[in-house]
């Protein structure tokens, strides 16, 4: 019996083993809204019908509608990372062709988001910029709410500022964004609004922006220096003694950021 | 034994509770009036208007806590523009936004207009309180605060309880200060009314108690118990609740209150009773790392130390006593000493100090050698530092000035030394009488501290301040010499740039304007970075056009709208320009700037043109660019075959003008122009039509009621002369259809033209109507005109006639003028010697008649004149005089009187050349050189200046020159047109081709 016993927890340490070692290898999961999740051997999109086709371990291949689909876990493409690679390191001409082959493959599953989203920066190098905005817009029509972060809400409007064509949707989607936004992406709208004025000539408009954030965004930290240190550029252009005092404002509350670091122009 | 001076301002908890009250009266303040405090309410609002205000006035209340009160009131008056019914919240952040600015009229005005018993406008009322206080205007703050009081005699309604309490404390100080302290004790009573918590009325008690004993000490004996009675029943309070601070407070008050009733032994026992009590609160400072400075210890010893000295005195007066007294002085001395070591930092400290010497003084006059201990000085002479302020802070000035001489005759030049000698410096202004001692401060700082790294920002920031008393006192005199001292040793001190624009400021309000511009050609050329630049760009461009140096002032207006973002400002600066141009004749260029001003105000309003005061402003200015627009294309004359579609394009210019602008004060002249356009372009009909509208619309109008002359006068400013005159020749032919009033318009405008046979014309026409007044401003048009025509022996039958039937004539100092220089002329064409003496006689006396009635500051012009007779004369050497005697003692602090010491300069130099007198030549191109940097001779005194160089003559006492950019600043400069030819007006559109810049 001992022996019976000391098998059983044997085979099943090695089939939970092996189990661990097929979840690791099996990073496709399908996480339903009813709560359940499947693990997939394999998830594919079917655009005319709408649906995902999954295909489990058994070999067992299940259509499920999109709107029962909460999320999903997809295994990284292989060239992803190389692709990453490229566009960090400048080299946006190579790694276009494998983001577009990538965005067309996994579409709606996960990675084509991401691609897009390195796409975008890709064509941003380029210096493409509409086509940059056209792949972002893409990305926020086929991504979920919280893969859109403030950062890249952020690259899109500064990609939209230097199409002209695009100004006015772009300052639709700011003031959309300061009204209805969340506190951190509303501190980058209001930011972003203050480029804009800054770049019409209209000093006044954009320092007031950014005393906005620095007086009531306080609590968003990301965005909070960047406030304080451009408030004290558009000072001394304005020849306003009080960007020394902003200056030490920043340098006291965030002796480590970047901002607080960079040299007066 | 004088306590009253030592219970003032000697409380360091009552100093902590106000600096940390501070912050939580004005929140108070803003709680009350419904603002809160950063981060943003969480709370869901009723609707989005009401989430906006909150959102915009929690903004605005923290742009005021971040040092932005000017954003401030503007984000509050967008606000008001678009949401009127917010005008109440928003009300309270302007009020702090304007009285961190000073501007107290615009914030009692702001409260006028809000409802009287509101707690909004209390509350407003007792921040415009704290903000007169702040800014030491004590009358308003007191003025401000009593109105509150006296609203509640009973105490406040609850809501109100916090800030009625706050703000009684804070008028209890500012009484203190003022040295008021039976007003302080009523104040500390609203304080209670207000109930403050159990801590808070500990300490309001502690403190009232303090104010009692002081007003009863100097109280009548009767009013002095009943004070006395208060003030014990309140220490008993205070003991029964607790062993504390406060508690130490009561026992010194109670020795105290012991001592002016004449008991020292009673006031002694107080103390040793309580001696265990106030042991324990000295452990615990100790063991919670709080200053000693804090102890009752402190006060006790002195006040223990007070009544042995008394005691031992009187003792060793008494040889009998000599030993006991002795041994009562050591008892003193310790005391003193202890206080002095362990309690340096005590306010006591320096008087222990003072009283120790004090006794060993003494005792060394008895001949009694007494040991002192090792004492640390720094501690001392700090301590010695916050005693002269205490005194300054109490108005004593004498006593202050006579402690800051001692500290600072041993601590000379530390950082504490500049605020010390700032003091100083105020306590002389202050006294009165001692100027000379105040004036050697002033200097002693300026000249020592400003090379001082360290100490030089605050030693600039203490000569302010200093001067800053002075301007109080109205002494613009030192200010400016301490201003003065400021700009030239402090040149890095970031005040700088302020102080040289109000140095500018100053000479531009006394109309001096070519001083003004030294200082603010200075701003903008040594501190391009300063606040003011961008003013005094502004101001220098006003002053070169009072001048009359028109390319100058494109200059500097061109660099100031480079400086300036979209708004109202930009659009009055751009019509600046194009006004500046146009007097400087560069037409195309006035254009280009014309057009820019209508289409910023009307095309881009929503940049321009952002308030309803804004719009109306800019209007005015659109009117005005229509208008001189249409007057440059009448002024452009080539190429020629281009004058016919100039004037098309002012027509339409002033037609755009009347259509847009109809009830415009510039709408008559445009229609009398273009009438006169017309008929040059041979349209009778049309130009009939602009004067019948001109008649119908604006009867009464200068322009309706003579239209003949306007077309005459319209030809003149088109420069069209000839046509000018033969339209004012039918007047002339048909003299009998026009007044003497319009005849004289016309001489007028002839003889400014210098049409001179014109206007003689028009003024002997002038002179035949009845009107005295008329008659006597034609004979003398006519006798000018005479005398620019170089007709002088015209000019005296009219002149004379003029000086016989109207003896007392205003005409006649200038009457006396034409006369002189016609006899002087008549005297020089004359060849028999005797009546040629006769005539030039009879010139000077008429010169010396003017002379007598001139204005002492217009008298040069009669030394020129003088001058020019004795030349017609052939007396050259007499004119070298008069001439050199102009230059050498007028006074050029005199607007009025420079340009006739430049026409001195200018005349004298040829003579002086002539007379080979080369060095008195180049003395006086230096001298010119020097004090005319905008002259209008410049060029021609450095041209006379390099020929004497090159003969090898030198300047006496030369003055370094004004660099390169000023010679360029003098010359008629460049236009600074764009690099490509004149570009046309925006609104040419693509079928016109441009104006060719003349």
């Amino acid at each position: 019996m001992k022996t019976m016993q000391r098998w059983v927890v044997a085979m099943g340490m090695i089939g939970w083993t092996l189990a661990g070692v097929s979840a690791a290898m099996a990073a496709n999961v399908m996480y339903l809204k009813n709560g359940s999740t499947i693990q997939a051997k394999s998830i594919q999109w079917r655009e005319g019908a709408q649906e995902y086709r999954v295909e489990d371990f058994k070999n067992t291949v299940m259509p499920i509608p999109l709107a029962q689909v909460q999320r999903l876990d997809v295994d990284k493409p292989a060239d992803f990372d190389r692709a990453k690679g490229m566009v960090d390191g400048g080299q946006a001409e190579a790694a276009v062709p494998i983001l577009e082959k990538m965005v067309d493959e996994y579409r709606m599953r996960l990675w084509d988001n991401r691609a897009r989203e390195l796409l975008g920066k890709a064509y941003f190098q380029k210096r493409d910029y509409k086509k940059a905005g056209t792949i972002l817009e893409d990305l926020f029509k086929n991504a979920l709410p919280g893969q859109i972060t403030p950062e890249l809400r952020r690259f899109y409007w500064e990609t939209l500022m230097l199409i002209p064509e695009r100004q006015s949707s772009l300052k639709k989607d700011i003031e959309a964004t300061i009204t209805s936004g969340s506190r951190d992406l509303a501190a980058s709208a209001i930011l972003m609004r203050a480029e804009l004025y800054r770049n019409q000539g209209q000093k006044e408009d954009a320092l007031v922006d950014y005393l906005k954030v620095a007086v009531l965004f306080e609590d968003v930290p990301a965005i909070h220096p960047e406030a304080l240190y451009k408030a004290a550029e558009v000072l001394d252009e304005m020849r306003d003694p009080r960007a020394a005092e902003m200056r030490k404002k920043l340098k006291a509350q965030y002796p480590g950021s970047s901002w607080a670091k960079k040299d007066v122009k | 034994m004088d306590w009253g001076k030592n219970f003032v301002m000697k409380n360091h908890t009552r100093t902590f509770f106000m600096v940390s009250l501070w912050s939580v009266f004005m929140a108070s303040i803003l709680a009350v009036v419904g603002v809160q405090a950063p981060p943003a309410a969480e709370a869901p609002q009723a609707n989005a208007a009401d989430q906006k205000i909150d959102a915009d006035i929690q903004f605005a209340a923290g742009l005021v806590r971040l040092g932005f009160p000017d954003y401030a009131e503007k984000v509050m008056n967008r606000l008001i523009a678009e949401y009127p019914e917010a005008k109440a919240r928003a009300a309270a952040i302007k009020i702090q936004s304007l009285t961190a600015r000073g501007k107290f009229d615009e914030a009692e005005k702001l409260i006028k207009e809000m409802p009287p018993d509101s707690i909004e406008t209390l509350s407003m009322m007792l921040a415009l309180g704290d903000a007169y206080y702040a800014w030491n205007k004590l009358g308003n703050a007191k003025q401000c605060y009593e109105s509150f009081f006296k609203k509640y005699p009973n105490g406040p309604p609850k809501e109100l309880a916090k800030l009625y309490s706050e703000s009684a404390y804070q008028f209890a100080q500012m009484l203190s200060l003022k040295g008021d302290n039976k007003g302080a004790l009523e104040a500390y009573r609203y304080v209670l009314m207000g109930q403050p918590d159990a801590d808070t009325e500990r300490q309001i008690k502690a403190e009232m108690a303090e104010f009692l004993l002081k007003v009863g000490q100097d109280a009548p004996p009767a009013e002095r118990k009943a004070l006395f009675a208060e003030a014990t029943k309140l220490c008993t309070e205070i003991q029964w609740k607790g062993t504390d601070l406060f508690f130490g407070k009561t026992v010194v008050i109670l020795a105290h209150m012991k001592l002016v009733e004449g008991d020292p032994t009673g006031a002694v026992k107080v103390i040793s009773d309580y001696l265990p009590m106030l042991a324990q609160i000295e452990n615990f400072l100790k063991e919670e790392k709080i200053s000693l400075k804090f102890s009752p210890m402190a006060e006790c010893r002195f006040l223990l130390g007070t009544v042995a000295e008394d005691e031992g005195r009187k003792m060793v007066e008494n040889p009998a006593q000599l030993d006991a007294g002795k041994k009562k002085l050591a008892e003193a001395l310790t005391h003193y000493y202890t206080i002095f070591m362990k309690y340096y930092a005590s306010s006591w400290a320096p008087e222990a100090g003072k009283k120790a010497e004090g006794i060993v003084a003494f005792l060394e006059s008895k001949k009694i050698t007494v040991k002192k201990p090792n004492l640390d000085m720094t501690q001392l002479m700090e301590a010695q530092f916050v005693e002269a302020k205490s005194l300054f802070s109490e108005n004593n000035f004498s006593a202050a000035a006579e402690k800051y001489l001692e500290v600072l005759s041993m601590f000379p030049e530390q950082p504490r030394s500049v605020g010390a000698l700032q003091d100083l410096a105020t306590c002389y202004i202050q006294e009165g009488g001692s100027e000379p001692f105040a004036k050697a401060v002033t200097q002693y700082l300026a000249q020592r501290f400003a090379g001082n790294k360290r100490v030089a920002t605050e030693a600039g920031n203490a000569l302010l301040n200093i001067a800053g008393i002075y301007e109080g006192q109205g002494n613009q005199a030192r200010v400016s010499d301490i201003y003065q001292d400021f700009i030239d040793r402090f040149k890095d001190h970031e005040k700088v740039p302020l102080v040289i624009y109000r140095f500018g400021d100053f000479k531009f309000q006394e109309k001096k304007y070519a001083e003004a511009l030294i200082y603010y050609n200075r701003l903008i050329a040594d501190y391009p970075k300063a606040r003011q630049y961008s003013d005094a760009l502004s101001r220098a461009a006003q002053c070169a056009t009072s001048l009359g140096s028109h390319s100058n002032a494109c200059e500097y207006l061109t660099k100031y709208l480079a400086e300036l973002s979209p708004g109202a400002d930009k659009v009055a600066a751009t019509l600046r320009l194009g006004e500046a141009y146009r007097a400087n004749d560069q037409n195309v260029q006035a254009i280009n700037e014309y057009v820019r001003v209508v289409k910023y105000a009307t095309e881009e309003a929503n940049l321009y043109s952002r308030t309803p005061e804004d719009v109306s402003r800019n209007r005015k200015l659109v009117e005005m660019a229509l208008y001189f627009k249409s007057v440059c294309y009448t002024r452009l004359k080539k190429p020629e075959d281009r004058i016919p579609m100039f004037q098309s394009k002012a027509i339409e210019g002033f037609e755009q003008l009347v259509k847009d602008y109809p009830k415009s004060d510039l709408a008559p002249q445009a229609l009398s122009v273009m009438g006169t356009l017309l008929y040059i372009q041979n349209k009778p009909t049309e130009a009939n039509s602009a004067y019948e509208r001109l008649k119908r619309d604006f009867p009464t109008s200068d322009q309706a009621s003579n239209i003949v002359f306007v077309r005459g006068d319209s030809l003149l400013k088109m420069g069209r002369k000839d046509e000018a005159v033969k339209v004012f020749n039918e007047m002339f032919d048909n003299a009998k259809a026009y007044t003497p009033q319009q005849f004289m318009k016309v001489g007028g405008t002839m003889a400014e033209a210098k049409e001179y046979q014109t206007a003689i014309k028009a003024f002997e026409l002038a002179r035949q109507g009845t009107d005295s007044n008329t008659w006597q401003l034609a004979t003398l048009g006519l006798g000018e005109s005479y005398a620019s025509a170089s007709n002088y022996l015209a000019a005296i039958p009219p002149m004379e006639e003029l000086l016989t039937k109207f003896p007392k004539s205003r005409a006649i100092l200038n009457a006396y003028f034409i006369l002189s220089e016609a006899y002087a002329q008549k005297a020089g064409q004359e060849a028999d010697e005797v009546k040629k003496r006769e005539f030039f006689n009879k010139g000077i006396s008429y010169l010396n008649k003017a002379r007598r009635l001139m204005d002492p500051d217009m008298r040069p012009q009669a030394d020129l004149k003088v001058a020019a007779i004795q030349l017609l004369q052939g007396k050259t050497d007499d004119a070298i005089a008069s001439y050199m005697r102009l230059l050498l003692t007028a006074d050029l602090n005199k607007t009025s009187v420079r340009p006739f010491v430049e026409e001195a300069f200018v005349k004298v130099q040829p003579l002086l050349i002539e007379k080979k007198s080369f060095q008195d030549v180049i003395d006086n191109c230096e001298n010119y050189v020097t004090t005319f940097q905008q002259g209008t001779y410049l060029k021609q005194a450095r041209e006379w200046r390099s020929q004497m160089q090159m003969k090898g003559f030198k300047g006496a006492g030369v003055v370094a020159e004004e660099p390169p950019a000023a010679e360029a600043a003098a010359a008629p400069s460049a236009v600074p047109a764009p690099a490509s030819a004149p570009a046309a007006p925006p609104e040419e559109g693509a079928g016109t081709a441009a104006p060719v810049a003349p």
